[in-house]
């Protein structure tokens, strides 16, 4: 075994001990590991227009976990053989910085599987809701770069997302805020870190229309019991509703800051 | 009101004609952005931005920003010099910062500063790889320096130099001690150790253009 297997054994096994010591998510009083409570959110900042080369862009802060979206488009396809004849084709890549990994060093290509599967699931969100109908024959590109992981990838990748397009100017439906909650021994916690993600909780992504109700996106990995299924929906919904006011005002203000700049007076 | 036909508004004619724009501006001594000839835009630093790395620092040069992260690693030392650690500078120049580059593995560009940002690291002997050595021959320090460029408007170069070298300067390790009886290295905790640089490189583009 070579030295940087043993190093990595000595980490994982820290890692373990420490889980270990510390598996109660929720402590008697109901606070979690980082002092919020079951049914609270992570602080959430998020800035749009933060890119110059992109026609839309955004910076989103969840916690810990650091994301970047750049939209380009609509614009001419890449490959004639992604030409839609009536709509615009949507494409989006995500990529995970090589630091980003709390643990060691990882160089997730781009073709990873995880990777993909997350891409894949933020396109299938965006489709209904992107007008796509008044772009025929073009591509969106949505680009997501993770800076820092800590846990909820897709609600940070799809808010982040929806903040860059919006700051795009290209047409929606709505917006679309997404929310992960988890159940771990009867409490239901809201806005799982990664501590709790790899603690075997049950999590659910939820990515929701704020104003229709409607839900576009329900994803979990894990096993679930179905009656417990309903109230950690309903409680992602209103993680949803929440980020969805704070994605809303950071997107008037913008558009007040906008005004106020390109105003003669 | 007749218009000259041959007038165009000064976007149009940036686009159509972009040497002839930028000759016009340098001609009168400046350039479009209205900064001087040797003017350098304004530059930002913000160290320790990432706190899952071992190093890290985000540097913007006008709209280029570039945001570097270090990881340090354990490995066997290099068969020729078993006293010294090594860095692994690489630059990811993706299709998010830029229009002008395609998806898919490392292109020209980003390799070429890759490996100039290596030749740097080892000619101006920024750093003594001996400090970065737990055991001799057996394990040493790694550290994956690794830039990320998030917004592309040109002098990258100067960008990632900037970015690597601040990011190294508030490398923090843990205390690393080799352990003869289980051939294990044992880390700390806590991350205590910090890099002395013994050289700090900087870096200045000059373009010509036009003579």
């Amino acid at each position: 075994m070579s030295i940087a297997d043993t190093y990595r054994i000595i980490t994982v096994l820290l890692t373990l001990i420490s889980l270990m010591s510390r598996q109660e998510l929720i402590g008697p009083q109901g606070l979690r590991q980082d002092g919020r409570r079951a049914n609270e959110l992570r602080k959430i900042k998020c800035k749009p227009s933060v890119l110059s080369q992109a026609d839309g862009s955004a910076y989103i802060e969840q916690g810990n976990t650091k994301c970047l979206a750049a939209v380009y488009g609509p614009r001419e396809t890449r490959q004639k053989a992604q030409v839609i004849h009536n709509k615009a084709n949507i494409n989006v890549e995500i990529s995970l910085a090589p630091f980003s990994m709390p643990q060691e060093r990882k160089k997730r290509s781009k073709s990873d599987r995880r990777l993909l599967e997350i891409a894949s699931a933020v396109k299938q969100t965006f489709e209904p809701i992107i007008m796509t109908s008044l772009f025929a024959r073009s591509q969106i590109d949505i680009y997501l770069q993770i800076l820092q992981f800590d846990g909820g990838t897709i609600q940070i990748c799809i808010n982040a997302a929806t903040l860059a397009l919006i700051d795009a100017g290209i047409p929606m439906q709505e917006y679309v805020c997404a929310c992960s909650a988890g159940c771990h021994e009867n409490h239901i916690l809201l806005d799982l870190n990664n501590t709790e993600e790899m603690a075997d909780t049950p999590e659910l992504t939820v990515a929701l229309l704020p104003k229709s109700g409607k839900f576009t996106l329900l994803q979990m990995d894990s096993r679930l019991h179905v009656d417990k299924l309903e109230p950690v929906m309903n409680l992602a919904a209103l993680g949803c509703k929440e980020i969805y006011e704070t994605l809303d005002e950071t997107v008037r203000e913008n558009v007040k800051d906008l005004f106020q700049k390109s105003s003669p007076y | 009101m007749v218009k000259n036909s041959l007038a165009f508004e000064a976007e149009t004619f940036r686009k159509i004609q972009p040497q002839e724009y930028l000759l016009r501006f340098i001609q009168g001594n400046i350039r479009p952005d209205g900064r001087s000839l040797s003017q350098f835009r304004p530059t930002t630093v913000n160290q320790s931005c990432i706190t899952t790395t071992n190093g890290s620092s985000m540097v913007r040069i006008g709209n280029t920003t570039v945001v570097c992260g270090i990881k340090a690693e354990v490995a066997t030392p290099k068969f020729n010099s078993p006293l010294e650690g090594y860095l692994v500078p690489n630059i990811d120049l993706s299709p998010i910062c830029s229009p002008k580059f395609k998806p898919g593995p490392p292109g020209e560009l980003a390799q070429v500063i890759s490996e100039n940002l290596n030749n740097l690291l080892k000619s101006a002997s920024v750093l003594d790889l001996t400090s970065l050595c737990i055991k001799e021959g057996v394990a040493v320090w790694v550290l994956y320096i690794d830039l990320v460029c998030v917004n592309y408007d040109g002098n990258i170069y100067d960008a990632s130099v900037i970015g690597m070298i601040t990011a190294l300067a508030n490398v923090k390790l843990p205390e690393a001690t080799f352990e003869e009886a289980s051939g294990l290295v044992k880390a700390t905790e806590e991350l205590s150790v910090t890099l002395k640089l013994q050289r700090i490189p900087y870096s200045v583009t000059i373009a010509l253009f036009d003579g």
